[in-house]
């Protein structure tokens, strides 16, 4: 069984699998700014392990032991991988808190767009790319003390014209990825309308800003007291605002305006 | 004898006032947290000594500059109360806080700065319930049909 080993701050992560070809496209897509080592002994706080069902392109997986999935395909069987690492990921936070949001950095500052799964937020992240932004996440953004967001560049989950999503590198995208600490510029809550042209937002009121913020945690306040104090100091010196977006392309133009008025 | 308000509960709260005049209040008794908009947080201070409603009105409008609709701060005070921050003798009369609802839209534009006043809370269980639902996940159903070759 062949096995590559990620490095992440904090914490490390073993996959390892029967299967040399599935194992290079989880390594090519698996957290692919941090170093790759093939073998530790130190035991992997993740330990991900791959089994063919033999002869189908099916899949079991297994997670610390326990296995996740036990007939599955690529690329869903990604998306569990990377959910299983993102989890590890947020439970290895010290003194910064997860935002469950899109981010972007544009002209030195962050844009944090939070939102559940499914809300689009990885599509606007994209159309933000191409339109000259800096990749920080599509999936969460990591808030430190200062409130500035740390980019968590995972591979992006698109949709090709189906429901099923697939991991995309940001470089693939031809977009820079973002490699340092951002202050953040704007929060934006928004909801997509097909009916919205661009972007119709209302200005929000900082603790209204840092309220919504808590609903897009994945930390719970109560057990966690930190989680209060990033985004304490992010929503003091960001602009927020809340509303629709409709066609991508005009609303990520609008946004990075937004962005640019709010520096 | 006039109604006097007073803040309630004020050493289990964590106040953090932000720059636009706006106020997060986590009670740590309940782990909630509040947002009280700037007019709220206007006739949230002003009650800290303990006031009745027209000595909330003269400090609010000594620190406005401008006259204040009892209205609103009747708003305020009902939302100030259903939140646990506030407290009085009895609650505010239902008609008056009712009466308010009505006009508040028609007075919002001539209420100068003074806007209208919002009390948000976020509970304990409500932001426990966000954070599982927030946490990682995919939306992508299990693939059903035809298998995707790796």
């Amino acid at each position: 069984m062949q096995n590559f080993r990620v490095e992440a701050p904090g914490f490390s992560i073993c996959v390892a699998g029967d299967c040399p070809q599935a194992l290079r496209l989880i390594e090519r897509y698996l957290l692919p700014w941090l170093p790759r080592a093939r073998s530790s002994h130190d035991a992997p706080e993740v330990n991900i392990v791959l089994r063919r069902n033999s002869p189908s392109d099916y899949f079991e997986i297994d997670v610390n032991g326990v296995t996740i999935a036990a007939n599955e395909t690529m690329p869903y069987l990604f998306t569990l991988i990377q959910q299983a690492t993102d989890d590890a990921m947020i439970r290895h936070l010290q003194d910064q808190t997860a935002i469950h949001a899109g981010a972007v950095v544009y002209r030195g500052k962050a844009i944090v767009m939070p939102g559940p799964s499914g809300s689009g937020k990885s599509r606007l992240v994209q159309e933000l790319l191409r339109q000259g932004a800096e990749y920080c996440s599509d999936e969460y953004a990591i808030l430190d003390a200062h409130g500035c967001v740390h980019p968590y560049p995972r591979a992006l989950m698109i949709r090709r014209g189906s429901e099923e999503q697939h991991p995309v590198l940001a470089s693939d995208l031809h977009a820079k990825v973002c490699g340092r600490p951002s202050p953040v510029s704007l929060f934006l809550f928004l909801r997509y309308e097909a009916s919205s042209e661009g972007l119709a937002v209302q200005p929000l009121d900082r603790s209204e800003s840092l309220i919504r913020l808590l609903q897009n945690t994945p930390h719970v306040l109560a057990d966690k007291q930190d989680v209060f104090d990033p985004i304490k100091a992010a929503v003091s010196r960001a602009a927020s605002y809340m509303g629709a977006r409709g066609e991508v392309s005009r609303a990520a133009a609008e946004i990075l305006q937004l962005a640019a008025d709010a520096s | 004898m006039e109604q006097i308000f007073s803040q309630t509960g004020i050493e289990s709260l964590t106040v953090e006032r932000l720059s636009d005049g706006s106020t997060a209040i986590v009670d740590n008794r309940v782990k909630s947290v509040h947002s009280l908009n700037p007019s709220a947080t206007l006739v949230w201070d002003a009650c800290a000594q303990g006031a009745t409603i027209d000595q909330i009105r003269e400090a609010i409008e000594a620190q406005s500059g401008s006259p204040v609709d009892a209205e609103m701060i009747h708003q305020a005070l009902a939302q100030l109360q259903g939140a646990n921050l506030i407290e009085s003798a009895s609650p505010i009369p239902a008609e008056i806080v009712d009466l308010g609802r009505r006009s508040l839209l028609k007075r919002a534009g001539a209420a100068g700065a003074f806007a209208i006043p919002v009390v948000l809370t976020l509970t304990a269980t409500e932001q426990r319930a966000y954070a599982f639902a927030g946490a990682s996940g995919t939306t992508t159903p299990a693939p059903t049909t035809t298998p995707v070759p790796v």
